[in-house]
């Protein structure tokens, strides 16, 4: 339990340090994950001519929180084990007396330490610019968001680790991801808000993950409608679906790996 | 047409490099089917809302959409692959060949990748072009103002990636200005009267994104007189310059790598 | 820790099979590879048997693709083997149980565990949590491992910012900083000056003798070899040649001694042939292999037939013994 313990921390105090070296990268990073800013706009010049069910304040605190989600929930564990595969690191990963995912999941634990900070820094931007749109949700909603963002944080890491654990087999692997990445672009809620979808459109996406990725916990912060019960279950169904496909995945994958030759 | 050449071999042997990635290329396609979808979802949202995207026609705004959807293909085939081997080549000091071969330099590395995904991009971007300015009632002169439009805005969106690119020469891991720049083509696919007034001028006159898509679209239409064309040829070349120059200038720091 | 009495590797009939796609330059190939592959059997290994006992040194000879590494990843579990026994410190290596992995370590002289940006020290962290060695432990070995290798000052540079020949040593002080009884060493002073490679060298030495430990280890260059291995195994397209003593190697495979003349006067090539194989005839220096039964009656012969100015006997250098081991194939 002591070992248990001092390997988490020190890996993810060692990932933190690593992803420091990276802080430029990152801060660009944030910087292309501002499309919810441009949707707010032209959602709020639609707002202002009386066309939907919210107004110009709904939509800003509401893009707001995809943006918070989002940043939150970002993931690329297929891209670190893709990377290791290629360039052979993978080989003293097995080597070690300690399943690889730990190293991946406390690569992304730490780099959330060198985000939030930015995350701030963007948060004190926007209620400079729009100070009526920023209400504190109560500690209530405030809990139960970051409940949301981490069973999404979950389900989009137990995808990504699915996707790269396929590296063993595929040679390019990571671009399987980007089907999970344009679905959750457009099925997410990061373009509108979810009562804007047509009805049959959601009503299909609630059985899939993407909706609860990104609109439940902004809704839930934004006070939009949210039936929270029904993603917070959905989100763990997922997490146990792809949590258990990547163990699969990971026995099977480490026999073909070793069969092929590291 | 040594270029040409050049250009030919070039993507004849990446294209080769990448087919090794039968995978890859066939989610490729499903990849590109899947975010044409998304792309008009989207646009459809705001019409089934009742928002007009700034006083555009379904049909016209659809063109738009179009042209962004080109330049993110250009993005994918061309100007991906290529902005991550300029980072690969500076870090590793192999830019070093590049500069010792008699033909620019910039040339060279811009082009000297071809990513097979691209392909299933291009084409369903062109479809969607193509039905955008069917519907749209594009007469000959207007599909021939749009093909000029077209090939302003690639000039212009290439010049602006590049001017990023370069910076690969001091920070070498600059990946994720990637990300940041196919998200200011994202931006580019709806028509910039949609967007409230400081977002229409940031993407006017400090990120050219409206001389990207929404310009040569509303010239196409005949929403401005065709000698606007001049005014998006002049800015995309003018940025080309400014990326030369700013390219030369960066050589200069370019240390190559010790080991 | 010195618990498993039998051997620390024991190899029987070890065999491993590939299979690559295969593809011809040019377009039209490139298309049909894209719609049909063709595959192609490749046996990398093919029945290698060997004992290693506990604290032996063994070198491990082959020209590239000879099936070395292929070897060593199958020792070290990385690799399962088509065929064969393979048992390494009483563990079926590809179990990769966590018992069997303590005790080892693998060092590739081409391919780096070490976080690229960040100091070794960060490094050394993460390897001193997942091996399980405490704060006090880890600081008193990283001192000593340092204090070996002569890395003190550069323990908080990033790694990128260090040379090759440092970042070596740092990589072998990660690799063994769990204190490995079997250390596996692929190529480990590929690349470095003759200064770092000597260094690496005295350093693996002071380690097996300060812990007892075995070590397997490929090399290109015999120093290497010469300056560690008391035994060696040869091994050509996936099969054992010779496994024995270095002494042994050079009986076995040149039972030659090298005779080196300067003459007075420079001699034609074909007026020494008779003597013995021309290893080098430029102008006045000659050297000649020469074979062991005839050695003295030829060495009569050349003082006799030319003007000698000077002539010494000596053993031909490993490294010609091993060319021709390679480009002869004969075991």
């Amino acid at each position: 339990m002591r070992w248990l313990v001092r390997k988490a921390w020190t890996l993810v105090a060692v990932y933190f340090a690593y992803m420091l070296e990276y802080r430029g990268e990152i801060f660009f990073w944030m910087l292309s994950g501002i499309t919810p800013f441009f949707f707010m706009s032209a959602w709020t010049a639609a707002a202002n001519q009386g066309l939907t069910g919210y107004d110009a304040n709904d939509y800003a605190r509401y893009f707001f929180a995809v943006f918070v989600a989002r940043q939150l929930g970002i993931v690329w564990a297929h891209w670190n084990m893709s990377e290791d595969v290629r360039s052979g690191r993978f080989s003293f990963r097995l080597l070690q007396p300690l399943d690889p995912v730990w190293h991946y999941l406390a690569d992304h634990v730490g780099e959330r330490g060198v985000r939030l900070p930015m995350l701030a820094v963007v948060g004190l931007v926007f209620a400079w610019l729009y100070p009526e749109a920023l209400v504190w949700p109560g500690a209530e909603r405030a809990a139960l968001g970051l409940v949301a963002v981490g069973l999404a944080f979950g389900v989009n890491f137990f995808a990504s680790y699915v996707v790269g654990l396929l590296a063993l087999w595929l040679e390019d692997a990571t671009s399987i991801y980007n089907l999970w990445y344009v679905a959750m672009l457009f099925f997410s809620g990061m373009l509108a808000p979810l009562a804007l979808y047509p009805d049959p459109v959601r009503q299909v996406l609630a059985w899939t993950p993407f909706p609860h990725l990104v609109y439940l916990p902004a809704a839930i912060w934004s006070g939009l409608e949210a039936d929270a019960t029904r993603g917070l279950l959905t989100l763990l169904a997922w997490n146990l679906f792809f949590f258990t496909l990547g163990r699969l995945l990971w026995h099977l994958g480490r026999r073909h790996y070793s069969a092929m030759g590291a | 047409m040594r270029y040409l050449k050049l250009l030919t071999l070039f993507w004849q042997t990446s294209l080769a490099a990448r087919m090794e990635y039968r995978t890859a290329f066939a989610l490729a396609f499903l990849e590109a089917g899947l975010e044409a979808a998304g792309k008009l979802f989207g646009v459809y949202l705001f019409y089934a809302n009742g928002f007009d995207l700034g006083g555009w026609r379904w049909q016209e705004a659809l063109v738009v959409l179009g042209l962004a959807s080109l330049l993110d293909a250009f993005f994918i085939g061309v100007f991906n692959p290529n902005l991550r081997r300029i980072s690969e080549m500076v870090q590793d000091g192999t830019l070093d060949f590049v500069l010792l071969k008699p033909a620019s330099s910039q040339f060279w590395v811009s082009v000297q990748q071809f990513a097979a995904e691209g392909v299933p991009f291009v084409l369903m971007s062109l479809g969607l072009l193509g039905y955008a300015g069917a519907v749209a009632g594009l007469d000959a002169a207007g599909w021939l103002r749009l093909g000029l439009g077209a090939a302003a805005a690639l000039l212009l969106a290439y010049a602006v990636a590049f001017l990023f690119a370069t910076t690969s020469i001091w920070f070498v891991k600059i990946f994720n200005v990637v990300y940041f720049l196919n998200t200011i083509v994202w931006t580019g696919q709806y028509p910039v009267q949609a967007y409230s007034r400081p977002f229409r001028l940031f993407m006017t006159f400090v990120l050219p994104v409206y001389f990207m898509t929404t310009a040569p679209a509303e010239v196409a239409l005949a929403r401005l007189p065709a000698s606007w064309l001049l005014v998006v040829f002049a800015v995309a070349g003018g940025v080309l310059v400014l990326s030369r120059a700013f390219w030369r200038f960066a050589l200069r720091f370019y240390a190559s790598a010790s080991s | 820790m010195a618990e498993a009495l039998g051997p620390a590797v024991r190899a029987h009939n070890l065999r491993k099979v590939y299979r690559v796609a295969e593809k011809e330059p040019g377009f039209a190939d490139t298309l049909r590879h894209f719609v049909r592959r063709r595959y192609r059997e490749v046996e990398a290994v093919r029945g290698v048997s060997f004992v290693i006992e506990p604290g032996e040194i063994v070198g491990f000879l082959g020209a590239n693709g000879a099936g070395k590494t292929t070897t060593l990843k199958m020792l070290t579990g990385l690799i399962y083997p088509s065929g064969g026994e393979l048992e390494v410190l009483g563990h079926v290596p590809y179990r990769r149980e966590a018992a069997f992995l303590r005790q080892i370590t693998l060092v590739m002289g081409n391919k780096q565990q070490l976080i690229w940006d960040l100091p070794v020290l960060d490094s050394l962290r993460i390897n001193a949590a997942v091996y399980e060695i405490d704060p006090a432990e880890a600081r008193r070995r990283t001192r000593a491992f340092a204090e070996l290798l002569e890395i003190e000052d550069i323990l908080t540079q990033p790694v990128r910012k260090l040379s090759l020949g440092q970042r070596m040593k740092a990589e072998l002080m990660a690799s063994l900083f769990h204190l490995p009884r079997l250390l596996f060493l692929d190529e480990p002073t590929l690349g470095l000056d003759v200064n770092a490679q000597a260094a690496v060298r005295r350093f693996l030495r002071d380690y097996r003798e300060r812990y007892g430990a075995t070590i397997l280890l490929t090399s290109h260059y015999m120093a290497d070899i010469e300056a560690l291995a008391e035994r060696v195994l040869v091994i050509h397209r996936g099969a054992l040649l010779y496994d024995g003593g270095l002494g042994g190697l050079v009986e076995r495979f040149a039972p030659f001694k090298e005779v080196r003349l300067e003459l007075a006067a420079p001699a034609e090539p074909a007026e020494l042939a008779g003597f013995g194989e021309v290893a080098e005839a430029s102008g006045r220096r000659v050297r000649l292999l020469v074979t062991k039964e005839g050695l003295t009656r030829t060495v009569a012969e050349l003082l006799s037939r030319f003007e000698v100015r000077d002539l010494s006997v000596t053993e031909p250098p490993l490294e010609d013994v091993i060319a021709r081991v390679f480009s002869e194939g004969r075991v």
